[in-house]
C-alpha cells in the first residue's frame, strides 16, 4: 500500500524514441544512465578479460604490445568515465528527487543534454580505440589512462580522438555536478533541511563540489596536451622549456579526488542498506557527514602521492605522505561507524546486505595496502608494480563498484515493480565475489616479488601467480552476464514488490509505488513522512 | 502543487544557483594557473 498512490491525472508520458531522446524526466534518464554503464561496463570488462587472458602465461600469445596497451589505456577509462561514473549518476537521477520529495531534478533539459553528450563521448573513447586499424591512423594509445607526456605527444591521431572524449565526458560530469547540486540546495521539501537529508543525497552533493572543482583542471590538462600536439606549444616538452612533469600534477589534483568521486556514492548506498537490513537507525549520521567533508577537503590536496619517484623535495613528501595517511582517519570512521550500526541489530542477508559487508571487509584491505603505498620507502619499491594494481582494484571494485551492486538490487524492485530473483543474485554475488578475489589477491604476491604493471610479457618466475589471476578474471568477468539475465528477468517480470519493498527500509521514496509514477511529488511529501528516515532524530 | 508564481520564482532561483556553479567551474578551468603562467611564457618567447 502507499502513501502517494500514482497521481494518474498527472501521469502522461510520451511514447516511442521521443520519450527516450527527448526526455526531461529524472526516472527515464536514470534508467538510460544504468543501461549506458552497463553496456560500457561489458566493453571494459571485455578489454580486460583479453589482458588477463594475454597474461595467462609469459611470451605472447594473443595481442600485439601496442594493443595490448591500448586495451590497457582503454579499459581503464570505460570503467572510469563510462560505467562508475554514469551508474552513480544513474542512481543519483533515479533516487535524489524520490528521496528529498522534489518532482524531478531541478534542471530537466540540461539533464538530458548531459546524459547524452555521454554517447558522443563513447563514439570518440571508441574511435580512439579502432583509428589505428585503419590506413594512415596512425599508432595505438600506449600511455595507459594517466596520458603522461612526452608519450602522449608522441602518439597518433587517436590520441586526439581521446581528448575530445575527455572534454566531453568532463562537459557531462560539470553539466550533471550542477545539476544535482541545484536539486539537493532548492529543491527538498519544505521541513527537510540539510542534516536531515538522506545520506545518499549528502555523499552526491560532497560529490558533486568535487567533480565541479577537479574535471576543469582535467580539462585544462588535456588541453594544454593537444596545444603541445598541434600547435607548437610546449607547456609539457622539456626541449622548449616546458615541464612534463606539470602534467602530472595537472593530471593527479583531478586524479586523486576522483577516487573519492567514485568511491562516495557508493558509500552513500551502504548508509542505506546497512540500516534497512540491520534494522537500525544510522550510527552517527552527523559525524558520517563530517568525515566525507574531511575525506573531500584532504582529499584535495595529496594528490602527490602519486608521484613519489619524481623527485620532489623531502618536505613535500613528507607532507604529501602524512596527509595521505590522515585521510585513513575518516575513511575509519565512516567503516566504524557501519559496523557500529550493525551491532546487535537484527540482520539478514539478501543480496544488498551481502555486498554491504563484502565492501566492508574488501574495501578495508584496499585501504591499508593503501596506507602501505602511502610511506615514500615503501612506494618507491611498489612504485609501478602488479602490487598497485591490486591494490587500486580491492579499492574500487568493493569500494565503487559493489556499493553500485548493493544500489542496484537494493533499488531495483523499487524501479521495476518486480522483485528480482534473490537465489540467483545470491549465486551472481558469491561468483562475483570469489573470482574478484581470486583474480586480484594473488597480484599482491607478483607486486611485491617485483612484476611490474602495464607489460604485456613477464618472467617465467611470475607464471603461477598470473594463471590463477586469469582464472579468476574469467570468472569474475563471466559472472556480470548473470547480473544481466537477472537484470532483464526482473524488468520483464516477477513477483510483484510492494511501496515498501524491505521491512526496514525508512525514507520518502518508500512512500511511493513500485514502480513509482512517471510523475511523483507533484505534492510535496507532508510533515509526517519526512520523519521517517534512518538517522536517529 | 506550487502557485505558477511560486514555480516561476524557484526556477529563477534554480537557474541563479546554476549559472554561479557553472561560472566557478570555468574559473577553475582558467585559473589552472600553470596553463596561462605558461601562455605568457609563450607569448613573452615570441615577441622577443
Amino acid at each position: 500500500m502507499s502513501t502517494y498512490a500514482a497521481e494518474h491525472h498527472d501521469d502522461h508520458k510520451p511514447t516511442g524514441w521521443r520519450r527516450w531522446v527527448y526526455s526531461t524526466n529524472h526516472k527515464d534518464i536514470g534508467t538510460m544512465y544504468l543501461l549506458f554503464a552497463l553496456t560500457m561496463m561489458f566493453f571494459g570488462g571485455a578489454s580486460a578479460m583479453l589482458i588477463r587472458a594475454e597474461l595467462f602465461q609469459p611470451g605472447i600469445q594473443l595481442l600485439h604490445p601496442d594493443l595490448y596497451n591500448n586495451l590497457v589505456t582503454n579499459h581503464a577509462l570505460i570503467m572510469i568515465f563510462g560505467a562508475v561514473m554514469p551508474a552513480a549518476a544513474g542512481l543519483a537521477n533515479w533516487m535524489i528527487p524520490l528521496m528529498i520529495g522534489a518532482p524531478d531534478m531541478a534542471l530537466p533539459r540540461m539533464n538530458n543534454l548531459s546524459f547524452w553528450i555521454l554517447p558522443a563521448a563513447a563514439v570518440m573513447l571508441g574511435l580512439s580505440f579502432v583509428v589505428p586499424f585503419f590506413p594512415g591512423g596512425g599508432s595505438q594509445i600506449n600511455t595507459g589512462w594517466t596520458l603522461y607526456p612526452p608519450l602522449s605527444i608522441q602518439v597518433g591521431m587517436s590520441m586526439d580522438f581521446l581528448i575530445f572524449a575527455i572534454h566531453l565526458l568532463g562537459i557531462s560530469s560539470v553539466l550533471a555536478s550542477i545539476n544535482i547540486i541545484v536539486t539537493l540546495l532548492n529543491m527538498r521539501a519544505p521541513g527537510m533541511t540539510l542534516m536531515k537529508m538522506p545520506m545518499f543525497c549528502w555523499t552526491w552533493l560532497v560529490t558533486a563540489f568535487l567533480l565541479i572543482l577537479v574535471v576543469p583542471v582535467l580539462a585544462g590538462g588535456v588541453t594544454m596536451l593537444l596545444f603541445d600536439r598541434h600547435f607548437g606549444t610546449s607547456f609539457f616538452d622539456a626541449a622548449g622549456g616546458g615541464d612534463p612533469v606539470l602534467f602530472q600534477h595537472l593530471f593527479w589534483f583531478f586524479g586523486h579526488p576522483e577516487v573519492y568521486v567514485l568511491l562516495l556514492p557508493s558509500i552513500g548506498v551502504l548508509a542505506h542498506v546497512i540500516p534497512t537490513f540491520s534494522r537500525k537507525p544510522l550510527f552517527g549520521y552527523r559525524s558520517m557527514v563530517g568525515a566525507m567533508l574531511a575525506v573531500a577537503t584532504i582529499g584535495m590536496v595529496v594528490w602527490a602521492h602519486h608521484q613519489y619517484t619524481i623527485g620532489m623535495s623531502l618536505g613535500a613528501v613528507t607532507y604529501f605522505m602524512v596527509g595521505t595517511i590522515i585521510i585513513s582517519i575518516p575513511v575509519g570512521l565512516m567503516i566504524f561507524n557501519f559496523i557500529a550500526t550493525m551491532w546487535r541489530g537484527a540482520m539478514t542477508f539478501e543480496t544488498p546486505m551481502l555486498f554491504a559487508v563484502a565492501i566492508i571487509l574488501m574495501f578495508t584491505f584496499g585501504g591499508l595496502s593503501g596506507v602501505m603505498l602511502a610511506v615514500v620507502p615503501a612506494d618507491m619499491q611498489y612504485h609501478d608494480s602488479m602490487f598497485v594494481v591490486a591494490h587500486f582494484h580491492y579499492v574500487l571494485m568493493p569500494g565503487a563498484v559493489f556499493g553500485l551492486f548493493a544500489g542496484v538490487f537494493y533499488w531495483l524492485p523499487k524501479w521495476t515493480g518486480h522483485m528480482y530473483d534473490e537465489k540467483l543474485a545470491k549465486i551472481f554475488f558469491w561468483t562475483n565475489v570469489i573470482g574478484f578475489n581470486i583474480t586480484f589477491f594473488p597480484q599482491h604476491f607478483l607486486g611485491l616479488a617485483g612484476m611490474p604493471r602495464r607489460i604485456v610479457d613477464y618472467n617465467v618466475m611470475f607464471t603461477e601467480f598470473n594463471m590463477v589471476s586469469s582464472i579468476g578474471a574469467m570468472i569474475f568477468g563471466l559472472s556480470h552476464l548473470l547480473l544481466l539475465y537477472i537484470v532483464i528477468k526482473t524488468i520483464r517480470g516477477g513477483k510483484k514488490a510492494e511501496a515498501k519493498v524491505w521491512e526496514g527500509a525508512h525514507g520518502l521514496e518508500w512512500h511511493l509505488d513500485s514502480p513509482p509514477a512517471f510523475h511523483t511529488w507533484t505534492t510535496p511529501p507532508a510533515a509526517i513522512e519526512l520523519t521517517d528516515t534512518y538517522e536517529k532524530p | 502543487m506550487k502557485n505558477p508564481d511560486q514555480q516561476q520564482n524557484l526556477k529563477k532561483k534554480n537557474l541563479r544557483l546554476a549559472v554561479v556553479l557553472g561560472s566557478f567551474a570555468v574559473l577553475v578551468l582558467l585559473t589552472s594557473v600553470p596553463f596561462w603562467k605558461a601562455v605568457l611564457i609563450e607569448i613573452a618567447k615570441q615577441n622577443g
